[in-house]
């Protein structure tokens, strides 16, 4: 190693390493600053990712950050790792520091106009771990070891995958005495994990339907008109006061449900995160909460409450479904009680599918509120951008004398905006994109074309099947004059009958013609924003006049699956069996987790042994064919999605209308067969999903061949494949290890998606 | 089950977990400090580092939690397999030696230890150098398994150990293990974690072991444990839906004989369809259908719960368990309570309680009563 390789000019060039600078930077206008390192054993990494701000030692030390270069212990307790952690800089605030240079000794500098002459600073405060842009340890042990405890925890997610490196390449500084004079200048605010958490839960569990995401951008606005009229909107009045506002700008709670609101946001967001106080306690201090004078409530609304919560939480009774009726805040207070962990909250979506939103995203954001950031799973804080945004507004909002600081990629004036993206939405602050979310069924409702007739009509015999009150009575009458009685006025004008008080008016039989249930588009939109219901249907595709042949069947072609029709797919012939092909890794993990999710979110039929689902047709098992009478109709959105893949990617020529979802648990199989070929088209596709379990080939000449299939592949039969060979899964315990003569572990849970296209000669 | 956060990680965790994987190691400890999900996680961590891991357990429900487990996580998991000490010890043996395990009574599983190690040392077998052996509820193995894993099958062991949790008299001292497998000292914990802390002061009321009580790790719940009388089947199963339907999370409902199990059983299932119930009992052995991780309830009786956990516990028939006249009872309630996270219920009915097994129980301010 020459000394220039380990001089200080290289760690200078510093965005090629980092590569992350946060938004726009031109090298004229703007120079980069350079990176920033520190050393510091794992655990003190763990202890600062799960609350994602890394903490001086004492409190008001500062820390001692290297320029260019690590700064940091060299010693490391028992089986401890050494990590060189790097920031980047631009993710800093601006802040005036004091930085040491040989030459001069310490000297104040401003963070954004650090040199390469710079040795190290000494930074007044906590860093915050978002900036953290690279991890580095000694050997390829300590990077796995790293990484493997980080997988076994749940709140502390590795911003980057650790490097390992040859530390003598690259040395670490030793501490240096800190400037005497160092005043501290950002710290976290006491409260702020718990306004952390709020946010986080909010920002997981916000319905994904416009109207809620105008509440959610405006509760981060703070700005309490246009607040208060988008809560009316949805239904949830009480969230003009957001668990997250500093203050309630001398609002007053206006009913029990504000009152209520306030009293459970104040008790749930003051405790200490390590103070378990009993859901009954909770209770009863919510409810004494709510005798104050600020509170204005009536003592008998508290008290009944009170005593009812107590009631859920001993177990002799249970939460009403159907309280929320008339008392929205308390239900979700209950709910929150009764589930204080957010892990656990979030079975509440299943175990009470007819909670209204409004209800659902209440609780979840007060539990997130009680349970805090700290020791929230990975799973609710969201994307890393997100986690940013977050941590420097939860700063914002819970210390006034920090709001002045400024944050580069993140401008105080600014706000959270959102945007509509197919199928989905993004969040902003201010031009920065810091989320992208999917919208679910009701999103996609609240969105649709209602000018499209098929729309229309989902929409009303949706409507109708809820019972919502959304259909109105178009009555058409004819040339006339009809006597009018009673007290009452009736005008005419700007396309409106007005009925001012009571009136009677007759109309003689013959001037009425028939009357029809017509659809109140605003009045359907607002239901779909608030109502309560368990499950819904996907709103119908608008047919498209220039739609190619395919879309004749039941779903046409149009936006292509989330993974880009130009990718490449590897499709392997198979070798000996004619006709089958075989694509490994057709889908993503995720893309897998989500459809199992999906699939454990619908109704089973257990009509068979192991356990199945059917989309588009039923199949009747016993005289094996489907029939007209047998269409379920047309493939929810999530299979649809993968059936239009199919085609895309050229793996069978026409969209598959049918899809089976099989359960194999433990030694269930399915014994050999062959597709019905009177009932199904030629191209037969299986997604396997779990565990990759082995299929059995056989045909008529005794061969057998056996094929694993992996999870996540695609495997796809047609010609020969499809009706010279049966296939079958064997009835075992066990599955052999992958490439190996000896070995086997047990089998547990496979499910496979199987898509057919049902043959004209049934769907007519 | 859930991953800890990394808050929730005691000291001595933390030390299993970052112990060098070319090390045995020696865990000890009382219930409580996760045993079973350790052991999981050591033997993830030495597949991720290259390792053969044979994972040894006992109870095949464990074994099912552990597939369960495992089944979840992505990478490393083809290395890891699963075996009951007879099923491995017999295929190794055959494999080495070409004969059956030689036995004190033909068909028993009364291994002859010291004819089978002279044996080996004649047929000369090493241990595989790439294996890493992780014994799960190691004082419920014989000795002489120790001394042959040792010698004949893997170079490092990692073995979990408990002490009081043993129900059967052929328990295994921990001096014994140490010795026969020539380990260091082990890691001892003597913290409870798992239960909250007014759940394990009903446990530790019965507690008769040699090791310390476990110190509790977890903070109060508030809730107390409690004491309940129930009139009859019916309301005990009341409650229990009512309790899940609130609540939620894994219950387990303890019961002493499998008749009360089933009748209780045909209960919930009725009270509550959309939620899974099961009944494990050890005859039946239908492990494999049930999803202990999955919320719901799970009916067990005081064998088949042994290693398992659940967020509540409803110890029922008590009347059946109490009072205890032996260590042997007083280590299955313990056992029992101790299987409960956050809340517990100890019911009985629908007579009274004898006063004499009443004074036996923890006192008001422990356990309340309703």
């Amino acid at each position: 190693m020459s000394p220039s390789e380990q001089g200080k000019l290289p760690f200078c060039n510093t965005s090629a390493e980092d590569g992350d600078a946060g938004g726009p930077t031109t090298k004229e206008t703007k120079r980069e600053r350079p990176w920033l390192g520190l050393v510091m054993d794992h655990r003190r990494l763990f202890n600062a990712l799960q609350d994602g701000w890394l903490r001086p030692l004492p409190p008001d030390a500062g820390l001692l950050v290297g320029v260019g270069s690590y700064v940091g212990g060299q010693h490391t307790e028992g089986n401890r790792i050494s990590v060189r952690v790097r920031l980047n800089a631009e993710k800093l605030p601006n802040l005036a520091v004091t930085g040491w240079r040989s030459n001069d000794g310490w000297r104040p500098c401003d963070i954004d106009k650090l040199t390469c002459s710079d040795s190290y600073i000494h930074w007044p405060g906590v860093l915050p771990t978002f900036a953290i842009s690279g991890l580095s340890v000694a050997t390829e042990e300590e990077a796995r070891r790293l990484e493997g405890l980080a997988r076994q925890v749940s709140n502390v997610p590795l911003p980057t995958k650790p490097a390992w490196r040859d530390m003598e390449a690259d040395p670490a500084i030793p501490s240096p005495d800190p400037p005497s004079d160092a005043e501290t200048k950002l710290t976290v605010p006491l409260g702020m994990d718990s306004t952390q958490g709020a946010m986080s839960m909010a920002m997981w569990a916000v319905p994904r339907i416009d109207p809620w995401l105008d509440v959610l951008v405006e509760s981060f606005a703070l700005s309490p008109t246009r607040l208060q009229e988008f809560a009316a909107k949805v239904e949830a009045h009480w969230w003009r006061f957001p668990p997250w506002a500093a203050s309630r700008n001398g609002l007053q709670p206006s009913d029990f449900q504000e009152g209520l609101w306030l009293a459970a946001v104040d008790v749930l967001g003051n405790q200490a995160s390590d103070d378990r106080t009993s859901p009954l306690a909770l209770a009863e201090r919510i409810a004494g909460q709510m005798n104050l004078p600020a509170f204005a409530a009536l003592p008998d609304e508290a008290s009944v409450w009170l005593e009812d919560t107590s009631r859920i939480l001993r177990a002799e009774a249970t939460i009403r479904s159907d309280y929320w009726r008339d008392c929205p805040v308390g239900m979700a207070v209950q709910l929150v009680l009764t589930r204080l962990e957010p892990m656990r909250f979030k079975t509440w979506s299943e175990d009470m599918p007819g909670l209204p939103p409004a209800v659902w995203w209440s609780g979840a954001v007060l539990c997130g509120l009680h349970h805090g950031y700290r020791r929230l799973d990975s799973k609710f804080r969201g994307p890393v951008d997100l986690c940013e945004a977050l941590s420097v507004q939860a700063l914002r909002l819970c210390a006034g004398e920090m709001r002045e600081i400024c944050w580069p990629s993140l401008a105080a004036s600014s706000q959270l905006r959102w945007e509509q993206r197919e199928n989905g939405f993004a969040l902003f602050w201010g031009d920065r994109e810091i989320a992208e979310k999917r919208i679910h069924e009701r999103g996609r409702w609240f969105s649709a074309n209602f000018d499209d007739e098929k729309v229309r009509q989902g929409a009303e015999d949706l409507a109708r099947k809820l019972n919502w009150p959304c259909l109105r009575r178009r009555v058409r009458l004819s040339d006339g004059w009809f006597p009018v009685s009673g007290d009452g006025k009736v005008q005419a004008r700007d396309g409106e009958l007005a009925v001012h008080g009571k009136v009677a008016i007759v109309f003689p039989s013959d001037a009425i013609e028939a009357g029809e249930d017509v659809l109140d588009v605003e009045s359907f939109r607002h239901q779909i924003a608030v109502a309560a219901a368990s499950k819904m249907p996907e709103p119908p595709v608008p047919r498209q006049a220039d739609a190619p042949k395919e879309s004749t069947t039941s779903c046409p072609v149009e936006a292509p699956g989330p993974i880009s029709a130009g990718e490449k797919i590897n499709a392997l012939p198979d070798k000996e069996i004619h006709g089958l092909t075989y694509v490994p890794d057709f889908i993503t993990e995720a893309e897998e987790k989500e459809l199992v999710e999906k699939i454990d979110g619908e109704d089973w039929s257990t009509e068979l042994q192991r356990r199945v689902q059917h989309y588009g047709w039923r199949y009747d098992y016993k005289a094996r064919h489907v029939d007209e009478s047998m269409q379920l109709g047309d493939l929810p959105e999530w299979v649809a999605d993968i059936a239009r893949r199919l085609v895309e990617r050229k793996l069978v020529p026409t969209i598959p209308d049918q899809v089976i979802v099989n359960e194999y648990v433990g030694e269930q199989g399915i014994s050999k067969h062959v597709d019905s070929k009177q009932s199904f088209a030629d191209d037969i596709a299986t997604l396997s999903l779990l565990e990759s379990w082995e299929m059995v080939f056989r045909n008529k000449d005794k061969r057998k061949v056996v094929r694993r299939l992996e999870q996540r592949s695609l495997a796809i039969m047609q010609g020969e494949a499809r009706d010279q060979w049966t296939h079958e899964i064997p009835q075992r315990k066990t599955e052999p290890n992958e490439g190996s003569r000896t070995g086997r572990w047990n089998r547990n849970r496979r499910l496979s998606l199987t898509f057919r296209k049902v043959l004209d000669e049934n769907a007519n | 089950m859930q991953l800890p956060a990394w808050d929730e990680l005691i000291e001595k965790q933390l030390d299993v977990l970052e112990h060098p994987l070319d090390q045995s190691l020696l865990v000890v400890g009382p219930p409580g400090l996760g045993k079973t999900v350790l052991a999981l996680r050591r033997a993830q961590m030495a597949a991720h580092a290259g390792h053969r891991v044979v994972i040894i357990t006992y109870n095949r429900m464990l074994r099912r939690l552990l597939a369960l487990l495992n089944n979840k996580e992505e990478n490393d998991t083809n290395r890891i397999r699963m075996h009951t000490m007879h099923s491995y010890i017999g295929s190794h043996y055959r494999r080495h030696t070409g004969e059956d395990i030689p036995t004190e009574t033909p068909g028993s599983f009364e291994y002859l230890w010291r004819p089978m190690l002279e044996r080996l040392v004649q047929k000369r077998s090493l241990p595989d150098e790439r294996m890493h052996l992780i014994v799960d509820e190691g004082q419920d193995l014989p000795a002489g398994f120790f001394r042959y894993a040792a010698d004949y099958i893997a170079p490092r062991m990692t073995v979990f150990a408990d002490e009081d949790q043993a129900l059967s008299n052929q328990q295994t001292t921990l001096m014994q293990i140490k010795k026969a497998a020539r380990m260091d000292d082990p890691i001892l914990f003597s913290r409870n974690h798992r239960n909250a802390l007014e759940v394990a002061r009903v446990a530790e009321h019965f507690h008769s072991g040699r090791l310390p009580a476990a110190e509790v790790q977890r903070a109060a719940s508030g809730e107390a444990p409690v004491l309940l009388r129930s009139w009859n089947l019916g309301a005990t199963a009341e409650r229990l839906s009512n309790w899940c339907n609130n609540r939620g999370g894994g219950i387990g409902a303890i019961c002493n004989s499998n008749d009360y199990g089933k009748r209780l059983q045909r209960k919930l299932t009725e009270l509550l369809p959309k939620h899974r119930v099961n009944f494990y009992q050890n005859v039946k052995r239908n492990e494999d259908e049930i999803d202990v991780l999955l919320p719901g309830v799970t009916i067990l009786n005081k064998e088949s719960v042994k290693g398992q956990e659940f967020d509540t516990v409803f110890l029922l028939e008590l009347e059946r368990f109490i009072p205890c006249t032996n260590d042997a009872e007083r280590r299955a309630m313990y056992m029992m309570c101790s299987r409960a996270r956050d809340n517990l219920f100890l019911v009985y009915g629908p007579n009274e309680i004898l006063p004499r097994a009443d004074a036996a129980l923890p006192g008001q301010n422990i356990l309340e009563r309703r």
